[in-house]
């Protein structure tokens, strides 16, 4: 069997570019809609601030994991 | 990759077909202008120390001549360096520290123009190379925040309870604590100034290597064809568009390195709730 | 620091919730760093290597994401509107 198509090179960059699409849009959205709540209701500043930090870590860390992977799996 | 040769070379797109000689972290090494030792230890006088002395000199010269007779109504000089000295004060020190965070004021602004300043002259022509690119340079400075907000905080809190104040979290069952004070520790010793470093460096020469790529992309298709013009062209105007870019880069990584000391030196002046 | 007359959010405010946005990441990579190293060195002398990196990575993102729920609801304790459900002990 023949090969068609190849990709060499480095291909942790190629997975960490890939790994940090998500959570940029991820952490967009988070405090993107934070700022609206805010905006809305700033009372609820506190409780909003704490579910806002609570998003972002969640989703840094999965950036975070991606930048990570190809330096301990790659070769 | 030698500029020099590269130019000698006459390597276009067009004519000889070469590959595109694409710049690499060899950028970043310069040819020495003068060599010597002391102490065993191998200096060298290149680009980036000139260029180090002449951003140090513009700053000190700058401010020494602002403030050298200062009037109560101040003449142009002085009110520029009143302006810039204030911006410092206001929108960083008393925004983060508050009001006992005047006495850090000047340490805070010579940092500020100095990492500015040495960040343009990435794009002075002439000069060319941001010398905060060079990895030295935002670690040593690195680490007089360090040494700063580590011996601030231990002078002002008490030397043990410096570290056990940011260690144990608050609401935190006790069991966990002896799995949790780790990373505290190593969040306020290792990762605050490695990520201050790397955030200085890593976007002054990811914006060096940037604008060197389109430079000499619009080098390398320059030749009197249609493919040489269009893609000429638009590797020019990208540099122009990047270079603007650049500028507005290097400012706000000024000011986020200012802002990251004075929140490291309000945390260490402030204890933790 | 919380003023709890304050109706509406406040600069110190906005400099908290920036200060705790760069503490997560910090935690979050101390603790990829400490218990991946942790991993690291258990792998060495045990073998398996790999499993007990991503064994400690994925613990280590475990701890650094609790720290970080524990500090949040710290703070938010302080705060006026959460007072009713978590009074101050």
């Amino acid at each position: 069997m023949s090969i068609l198509a190849e990709v060499t090179g480095s291909l942790g960059s190629i997975g960490y570019g890939l790994a940090a699409i998500g959570p940029g849009i991820g952490i967009g959205i988070i405090f993107g809609q934070g700022v609206q709540a805010i905006a809305r209701q700033p009372e609820a500043y506190g409780v909003i601030r704490q579910n806002m930090i609570l998003g972002f870590a969640l989703a840094e860390a999965l950036a975070l994991i991606g930048f990570v992977v190809p330096f301990v799996f790659g070769k | 990759m030698n500029f020099s040769t590269l130019a000698t070379e006459s390597c276009h797109l067009v004519p000889s077909g070469c590959g595109f000689p694409a710049p690499s972290a060899d950028i970043f090494f310069l040819k020495p202008y003068a060599t010597f030792s002391l102490f065993g230890i191998n200096f060298e006088v290149n680009k980036t120390v000139i260029l180090v002395t002449m951003v140090a000199i513009i700053v000190i010269g700058f401010f020494m001549a602002a403030f050298r007779a200062p009037k109560i109504v101040p003449g142009k000089l002085q009110s520029i360096g009143e302006q810039a000295y204030l911006f410092i004060r206001d929108q960083i020190a008393r925004e983060v520290i508050g009001s006992d965070g005047d006495r850090f004021v000047p340490f805070l602004a010579s940092l500020f123009f100095f990492v500015w300043i040495a960040n343009l002259m990435g794009v002075i022509p002439g000069a060319q190379f941001p010398v905060m690119s060079s990895l030295a340079f935002p670690v040593s400075l690195t680490l007089m925040v360090y040494v700063t907000y580590v011996v601030i905080g231990m002078k002002s809190q008490g030397p043990i309870k410096f570290f056990t104040n940011a260690a144990f979290p608050p609401g935190v069952p006790k069991v966990m604590y002896v799995l949790l004070t780790p990373l505290e520790l190593l969040g306020l010793l290792v990762t605050r100034p490695v990520t201050q470093a790397i955030r200085l460096f890593a976007n002054m020469f990811a914006g060096h290597l940037l604008i060197t790529t389109f430079t000499v992309g619009a080098w390398y298709l320059f030749s009197p064809s249609v493919i040489g013009a269009l893609g000429s062209v638009t590797s020019f105007g990208v540099t122009v568009v990047l270079t603007g870019f650049e500028m507005f880069i290097q400012g706000l990584q000024a000011f986020i390195f200012t802002l990251l000391t004075a929140v490291y030196i309000g945390g260490s002046l402030h204890a933790e709730h | 620091m919380n003023d709890p007359d304050a109706k509406y959010p406040t600069s110190n405010d906005g400099r908290e919730t920036a200060d705790m946005a760069w503490r997560v990441v910090s935690y979050l990579s101390a603790g990829l760093l400490f218990y991946g190293g942790l991993g690291w060195l258990i792998g060495k002398y045990f073998g398996h290597q790999q499993l007990f990196i991503a064994a400690g990575l994925i613990i280590g993102i475990m701890l650094a994401l609790y720290l970080t729920y524990a500090r949040v609801t710290a703070i938010g304790r302080d705060a006026t509107t959460s007072d009713l459900r978590n009074p101050p002990q």
